[in-house]
Formats: structure tokens, sequence, C-alpha cells
């Protein structure tokens, strides 16, 4: 079986490692990370994720920023993304939905959480 | 908040209202012995032990106790020594002058309670001026006969010129200090109130500030032991190599420092202290400032530059209020610059005025001239939708006040705004103190 690509966006180096070693470590999937979400588009066509795992609050180019990126990418905008936010009203969760976020996380995550999103986000691809 | 719980400036202002308590005592001791001098030049009514103790009673009932000053509301206090005063007053005019005296003092109580509170020495000075002629005015009348002599009738009233004219001076010279007196009273009540308000606001200001900042600061430790505890599981995961597992400790290690860090950062920020000045190092002050607020200014588009003078002494303040003050200039550059911005934090040590100057530069979207006057009033918000209450600079315009120092701020339109702060630089030998 072929492995799901996984991209993690987040400006935190622990979180990428993290979760490149959760991920990887079910064999299920390949991991990129990458902590500036400015070359985004770039990234997204040498590595064709299944599905992105983002971070909303990151300092030199926020979450929205990045997705709405995304969303004008003809390639970018099929790509389902998990935000981790905590996005308290539903204003901006919809607001996240319409720019291609299909589900959020909120930090501190849980792996096996993060797993089951991620297969509930392929799902939408 | 209870004047017993303020701290800060509690000794300065007890001591200005026992300095009134004392101008208050003198005054009264003085009409006394004039009223005995009077009595020795002759033709007064014998002023009998109840006088006496009545002029006593009052002043020792009048002193600022601090039992007093704790429990009670200090204006409402004013007011009802203000009463004793009057009538203390009145029956001392009623033995000097008559009936028409304790009339008069009618007048002066509702003038200089007025003149106290609303307005300002001069203004007391106006009304006693303005009563005393009029009290003179009568008496001289009365006693040339173009008044009919109301009076009271018991062992004579003002019959030599001389001793006329001492009644005249004497009540002017007794008004004037009661004006004075009532008018310093009103003084330091209307400062002391300020400076409650001052503390209630700035405990306010404190508890939004931190309340905004926690927000952020938990969710950063928060995540710091989430991922700890993400390594620490690893630990016993066989999949995972023994050359990664080896970077694991050190990382838990820092994490967790990180989150301890960023708690008792906020923790020391959002508790009151006993506000004491002393020489501190006002760069390591800034610099605390700045990473207090990293968490929110981190995922801001604005950054921080620093531009720090190599020569700058030692500063006379307390470092916590400082921080208070530094955090909202921060948070005022972030709510300004809401796209991409800079803000410049420089220092400059101002040799000749001994002062130090920390200027805040932010390339915001500044404020208009009409806005920029009405800085530092309590509520007021250039930010329609800001969750700080508008209490930030005014917080910012009295801490920076009572360090003697002065908050300036300019600003352009489009261009950005600077505040600048100057504050005095320690001198050798100086000692710290409370501020006042």
């Amino acid at each position: 079986m072929d492995k799901k690509k996984v991209m993690v966006l987040d400006d935190e180096e622990d979180f990428l490692k993290i979760a490149k070693i959760n991920l990887e470590s079910t064999g299920k999937y390949e991991v990129m990370t990458m902590s500036d979400g400015r070359d985004i588009l770039s990234r997204v066509k040498s590595f064709h994720p299944d599905v992105i795992l983002m971070d909303i609050l990151m300092p030199k180019i926020d979450g929205v920023e990045v997705c709405q990126m995304l969303n004008e990418d003809t390639a970018g905008k099929k790509i389902p993304i998990i935000a981790l936010s905590a996005l308290d009203t539903d204003k901006d969760k919809l607001m996240m939905y319409k720019l291609g976020v299909v589900d959020f996380l909120t930090k501190p995550i849980e792996i096996d959480e993060l797993i089951s999103k991620i297969e509930k986000a392929l799902e939408y691809k | 908040m209870k004047y017993s719980e303020i701290d800060t400036d509690k000794n300065e202002v007890m001591k200005k209202y026992a300095l009134a308590g004392k101008i208050r005592f003198i005054s009264f001791s003085l009409l006394v012995l004039f009223l005995l001098l009077l009595k020795g030049i002759g033709g007064y009514f014998y002023l009998n032990s109840a006088f006496i103790a009545l002029i006593f009673v009052e002043a020792v009932v009048n002193q600022p106790y601090p039992f007093i000053m704790r429990r009670v509301d200090l204006r409402r206090f004013y007011y009802y020594q203000m009463t004793i005063d009057i009538i203390a007053i009145s029956w001392i005019q009623y033995y000097m002058g008559g009936i028409e005296a304790p009339i008069i003092s009618m007048a002066y109580y509702a003038i200089i309670l007025w003149a106290g509170f609303a307005s300002t020495t001069a203004a007391v000075f106006f009304a006693v001026t303005v009563s005393s002629v009029l009290f003179s005015g009568i008496v001289l009348s009365e006693h040339f006969g173009f008044l009919p002599l109301v009076t009271y009738s018991g062992s004579g009233y003002v019959k030599s010129t001389q001793q006329m004219i001492s009644l005249l001076i004497g009540n002017v010279s007794f008004l004037f200090a009661f004006g004075y007196f009532s008018a310093y009273s009103a003084r330091v009540i209307r400062s002391l109130q300020k400076k409650r308000q001052e503390e209630e606001l700035r405990s306010a200001h404190r508890l939004i500030a931190a309340g905004y900042l926690v927000g952020q600061t938990a969710h950063d430790a928060l995540n710091c032991i989430g991922i700890a505890g993400n390594y620490s599981r690893l630990l016993s995961d066989p999949a995972v190599s023994d050359a990664e597992k080896s970077s694991f400790p050190k990382s838990i290690e820092e994490l967790l420092e990180r989150s301890a860090e960023l708690i008792s950062k906020i923790g020391r920020f959002s508790r009151e202290g006993v506000a004491v000045l002393k020489p501190i190092d006002m760069h390591t002050v800034i610099e605390s400032a700045i990473e207090l607020t990293s968490p929110i200014v981190r995922y801001s588009k604005m950054t921080i530059e620093k531009s720090f003078a190599s020569d700058m002494p030692l500063i006379i303040a307390n470092s916590s209020e400082i921080t208070e003050v530094l955090v909202a200039l921060i948070f005022n550059a972030l709510d300004a610059t809401s796209k991409e911005g800079r803000l410049v934090i420089k220092t400059v040590y101002e040799r000749g005025k001994e002062t130090a100057a920390i200027i805040f530069s932010d390339t915001g979207v500044g404020m208009t001239p009409e806005d920029l006057k009405r800085l530092g009033e309590l509520f007021f918000n250039t930010k329609a939708h800001d969750n700080r209450f508008g209490l930030g600079l005014a917080t910012a315009y009295g801490i920076i006040d009572r360090h003697n120092g002065k908050l300036d701020a300019d600003s352009t339109v489009g261009k950005g705004t600077t505040f600048t702060i100057h504050l005095p630089v320690y001198q050798a030998g100086q000692s710290g103190n409370s501020t006042s």
C-alpha cells in the first residue's frame, strides 16, 4: 500500500519533530515538515501532499494567509487541510472551512486523535 | 479597594493630612488666644469653659486619626469636619458680633465648601475676603449707627474703636486661615481620591493586561508540556531508534524549563507588589516587557527593534510598574500596526537633564491631533473593537507621573506614533523610596 503524504507546517521545531516521528512510526505516512509557509506552493508542487496539517498562529505568515495562497492555486485548493487552532467562534471556523480546512485540532495534540483526523481528512481527497 | 489596602502613597498622604490637621489645630488655638487677648482688652462677653472646651474638642475631633482615615469616605468626612467647624465658628461669631454673624457664617460655609472642591485656593481667598468685607461692613455699620444694632446683649458689644478694629483684623485673619485650611484639606482629599482611583484603575488594567497575555502564554506553555509528554512517550517506543531517542531528554528538559519560565513570568506580572523605588537597569526592564509580550507579538505582523544607549545609568523606579507601562505601550503599538509594522524602542541618556528617555516609535496608523489631546483620559480608546477598555495609557500616565517622570506623545496620521518616557536617573547617594 502506498504511503500517504502528509505535510506538516508549524513554527515549533519540536512539534514538527514529534509529528514526523509519530506519524512515520505508524508506517502509513510519509511526512514532510516545514516551519515557514511562505514557500508552500513550491513545496506542494514538489511533494504532492495528500493532506496538510497546519498551525494557524505562525509568526512570518499565518495559517489563514497560507490557506488563501493554497486556495488560489489549482493544485493546492484540492488538498484537505487540518488546522491546528483554538478558534473560538463559528464565524472564524466558517471562514476557515471556506479556505479548505476540513477539520480542527487543538494543541497539545493527542497522536491517536491526530491520526484519526488525518484518516478522516483523506476521505475528502 | 479600601484605603488600608493601598500600600503605595499611603504614608505620604497620611503625612499630608496630618499636616492639614496641625494647621487646623494651630489656627483654632490662635483663635482662642485671640479671643483671650480681646477679653484682656475688655468689653467682651466672658469666654466660659464650655466655649473653650468646644474649640478644643473640635480641634481634637478633627485630627486625621488613622482608624478614621482608613474606614470612612474622605469626602464625606471632610463635610463632617466642615460642619463641626462652622458650628464652632458661628458660635464664636455670635459671641463676637451678634446674631447676624452665624448667618454670614452659613454663607462662608457654602462658599468655602464649593471653593475647596470645585475651585482653587484663589476661590477660597476670594470667598473669605468677600465674606470678611461683608462681615466687617456690618460691624462697622452697626458701630457708626448706619445699621440697627442687632446683637447679643450680654456684657456689652463693641464699643471702642480699638476693640472694633481688633475684632475686624482678628476675624479676617481667622477666616483667611480657615479658608486656606479648607482649600488645603480639599486638595489633599482630592489627591488622595485620585490616587485611590488610580490604584483601582491600575489593578483593573493589570488584570486585563494579564488576562490578555495569559491566554497566549498558557497556550504556549501547554504546547511545550504536550510536546515534552510526547517525547517522553516516544522514549519507550521500540519503533524509534536509540540514536533519535538520545536527544529527547535534553529536549524534554528545555521544553519544561520554557513552560515554567512562561508561567512564572505571567505570574510575576499579575502579582501586585509594594511600589518601592530603587535603582534599576532600564534595559533589563525593557527586555523583560518584550519577553512578556512575545507570545502575542510573535504572532503579529509587528517586529520590535531595539536601539539602546551604551552610556545609560541606572534609573530610580519601580520595575514592576515600569514593566506595566512598557507592556501597555507595546500593546498600543500592536493595535496601531494592524498590517505589517515596526516598533523601535530606543533609549537615550539625557545628560543635561539627568533623565533617561525611552522612545517607542511605531509605524502604525497614527492619531489625529484631537485624539492625541485626549490620550491618557480614562476609557478613551481609538480602537472600536479593542478589548482593553482604554485603561492602558491612562494607567501609564499615572505611573510615570508618580515616578516624577513625563510621558510625551507625538503622532501623525498614516505615519505612526511616538511615545517618549522621561525618567530621572539614579544619582550617587540617592536612596530608594515609595512612589509619591
